[in-house]
């Protein structure tokens, strides 16, 4: 089960542990269908995930993608030193919206909304 | 009538390295072309939930057999080793099978009739098999994907960022795009290839094999420096 917050306009999501191969599918899944219900201001709070792989990121692309194709808005936060490596190397960094805590998260996505 | 769910990215690849007109390969080094293959395989086993990766290990997280032959053999390979070797080790490792998969992967074409086969006589001397193409549907959407992704801003699927990555390596781009297109495309494709790992290491392993054979030439040529 992954849990989901709401505040204002913004949906938050705190995936915890790792977020890979075995994880990632559900979190998908998970995103998509909210942003599919209109969900379109959506932070992925990364402050409890120790871990992410390729599949992880693929989730990232996947959800920034999909927000948009519908005129939405995207913030990451919380990145540990070894995510935020990984954003950078991949160069998700280019194309995402990286701030530090999720209180700018939301805040990014609602004033960009 | 081709009816596939998804070619496999070896397809794909080699759809775009196959001449229109006349079925022949387009030249590709062949340790390039080696490590393309490889690189495509594992590409097809992450996108299928079968292998996962980070930037230093590749791990199999579901050994359960695609039932695709191209895709299986690897894929036991990399769950029967009992190391965690990074993504650009295993592009190198399964590059050995490279021409095996690639001989699968054009009697699949064939089999879809997307491809026909065709042998020739080269001066009499050298046999030449040709694969014209029998349906162009499947080389036109890939191309359309890839010029899609290319010139809009639009984020792309995974399956099209590796679709990048392999065209990138394969110098595909340089048949599919116009001089002038190659040039406006430029910044978009380095962007869209760094979003893979596995294309990432890929790239890096062809990029160390060239220059290992451009070492080893230029030795050959001044062997007294």
């Amino acid at each position: 089960m992954i849990e989901s917050t709401k505040i204002g306009d913004a949906v938050v999501w705190a995936p915890e542990g790792r977020v890979d191969a075995s994880s990632a599918p559900d979190l998908e899944q998970a995103m998509t269908a909210k942003i599919g219900e209109g969900g379109v201001h959506v932070v992925l709070d990364l402050s409890r995930t120790r871990y992410m792989s390729s599949a992880g990121l693929r989730v990232v692309l996947v959800v920034a993608r999909a927000l948009q194709a519908k005129d939405g808005h995207f913030a990451v936060c919380g990145l540990n030193d070894e995510v935020k490596e990984l954003f950078e190397v991949s160069g998700f960094s280019l194309i995402v919206n990286i701030v530090a805590d999720r209180d700018a998260a939301v805040a990014a996505v609602q004033q960009a909304g | 009538m081709t009816e596939s769910p998804h070619l496999t990215f070896v397809e794909e690849i080699l759809l775009l390295l196959l001449d229109d007109d006349t079925g022949a390969m387009k030249r590709v080094a062949p340790n390039v072309m080696e490590l393309l293959i490889a690189g495509a395989i594992l590409m097809d086993l992450a996108l299928r939930g079968r292998v996962d990766c980070d930037l230093q290990k590749m791990v199999v997280v579901d050994p359960t057999p695609v039932g695709e032959e191209i895709l299986d053999g690897p894929l036991a390979e990399i769950a029967g080793s009992d190391d965690e070797a990074d993504p650009r080790t295993w592009v190198v490792r399964l590059s050995a099978r490279s021409k095996e998969i690639q001989e699968a992967a054009l009697k699949r074409l064939v089999e879809r009739q997307i491809l026909r086969v065709e042998d020739r006589s080269f001066l009499w001397v050298f046999g030449r098999r040709r694969y014209p193409m029998v349906d162009h549907r499947e080389e036109q959407e890939v191309k359309l994907r890839i010029l899609d992704v290319l010139l809009s801003d639009r984020i792309p699927a995974p399956r099209d960022v590796a679709l990048i990555c392999l065209a990138d390596a394969s110098n595909a781009f340089q048949v599919i795009l116009s001089p002038q297109e190659l040039r406006h495309a430029a910044a978009r494709i380095e962007l869209v290839r760094g979003f893979d790992l596995i294309g990432q290491a890929m790239s890096r392993a062809i990029q160390k094999s060239v220059q290992d054979i451009a070492a080893a030439t230029a030795t050959a040529h001044h062997p007294f420096y």
